[in-house]
């Protein structure tokens, strides 16, 4: 068993939003996430991160969350397969300033 | 779900500077802080010729010049406004003749900032007593600083000098101003010009005079 980390990270335009993915390297389980808002985005930014079919984080579909200067850990147990889209959704709802989040992904299996 | 999308306005948040903050850890150097901005002071002595405005003819033997501010030419003592803070981080000076360097505060001796042989490079990066805090640390009157240097040498001088300094507002409001006065090397037309310019030509003379500008400095 391995671990290995995913980093997701995108810049936001004023009013864009954007979907970006990586491959897993993994085979094994997604075990931590951590979600990173910069000071600034003022709860209007929104991410939401998945793989594949499956949203992670809110665990419903189409949903968001929007923090401010936060950068929280979750601890999550999450089956993934090697070569699956990782993905991140972000939406940039301020209308005046570019905004750069990420969430970084931690995983434990083989290659 | 497109890769890209259009995002409804809900709000107007706050710049980002996480890309500032990651500048600053990854190369270490200097940083200015809110209410701070540079001064480059110096003076080049070529007997090549150049635009730029501080660099000036060789110096002849046993004469003493003033430094300029690479901004504007204008020539030393500087005016270090009421509320202002005054300090030098950084001094570097190269010489083809023996010199001596004086720096002067409200018009009086104060110190030799350097009395040394032909030939020498120095740089200096603790010159932090060269404040106007250790004289008036609330800034609470406007002051003069002046430096001069001398050829001590048998020939005239080149060479190069320069201090780097910060001046750094007590309270709140930015030193920098819109305009900057500019000297001609050639006529010594005074006129101004906007902070950042550079190159320009002088509307007396004509001729081309080059400056630097610190005006958007933030950080190395």
């Amino acid at each position: 068993m391995v671990t290995r980390d995913v980093n997701l990270r995108v810049t936001l335009l004023a009013n864009q939003g954007r979907r970006i993915s990586k491959p897993s390297p993994l085979t094994g389980r997604i075990v931590q996430l951590i979600p990173h808002f910069p000071g600034g985005c003022n709860q209007l930014v929104d991410m939401a991160v998945g793989h594949r079919d499956t949203w992670i984080l809110p665990h419903q579909v189409d949903t968001f969350i929007a923090l401010n200067d936060a950068t929280p850990v979750f601890t999550i147990d999450e089956p993934i397969e090697k070569g699956e889209e990782i993905w991140l959704i972000g939406g940039n709802g301020d209308g005046a300033n570019p905004h750069s989040i990420s969430c970084a992904f931690t995983i434990i299996g083989v290659e | 779900m497109a890769e890209t999308f259009v995002v409804p306005t809900k709000g107007i948040g706050k710049p980002d500077y996480s890309q500032e903050v990651a500048l600053g850890q990854v190369r270490p150097g200097l940083t200015l802080k809110y209410g701070q901005t540079l001064k480059l002071l110096g003076i080049t002595f070529s007997a090549l010729w150049s635009p730029f405005a501080f660099v000036k003819p060789p110096l002849g033997i046993g004469l003493t010049a003033h430094f300029v501010d690479w901004e504007t030419n204008l020539a030393l003592p500087l005016t270090i406004p009421k509320g202002y803070l005054y300090t030098a981080i950084e001094t570097r000076h190269s010489f083809t003749q023996d010199f001596t360097m004086m720096a002067y505060f409200e018009g009086f001796f104060v110190s030799y900032l350097a009395t040394k042989a032909a030939g020498r490079a120095d740089v200096f990066d603790e010159v932090a007593p060269l404040s106007t805090s250790i004289m008036d640390p609330l800034a609470l009157s406007s002051h003069t600083y002046d430096v001069t240097i001398k050829n001590l040498g048998g020939a005239v001088m080149e060479g190069s000098v320069s201090i780097f300094a910060v001046v750094q507002k007590v309270g709140s409001e930015p030193f920098r101003k819109e305009t900057k006065t500019v000297k001609c090397k050639f006529c010594d037309h005074e006129w101004d010009v906007p902070q950042e310019t550079t190159s320009v030509n002088c509307p007396n003379c004509g001729q081309l005079n080059m400056y630097i500008t610190l005006a958007n400095f933030r950080g190395f």
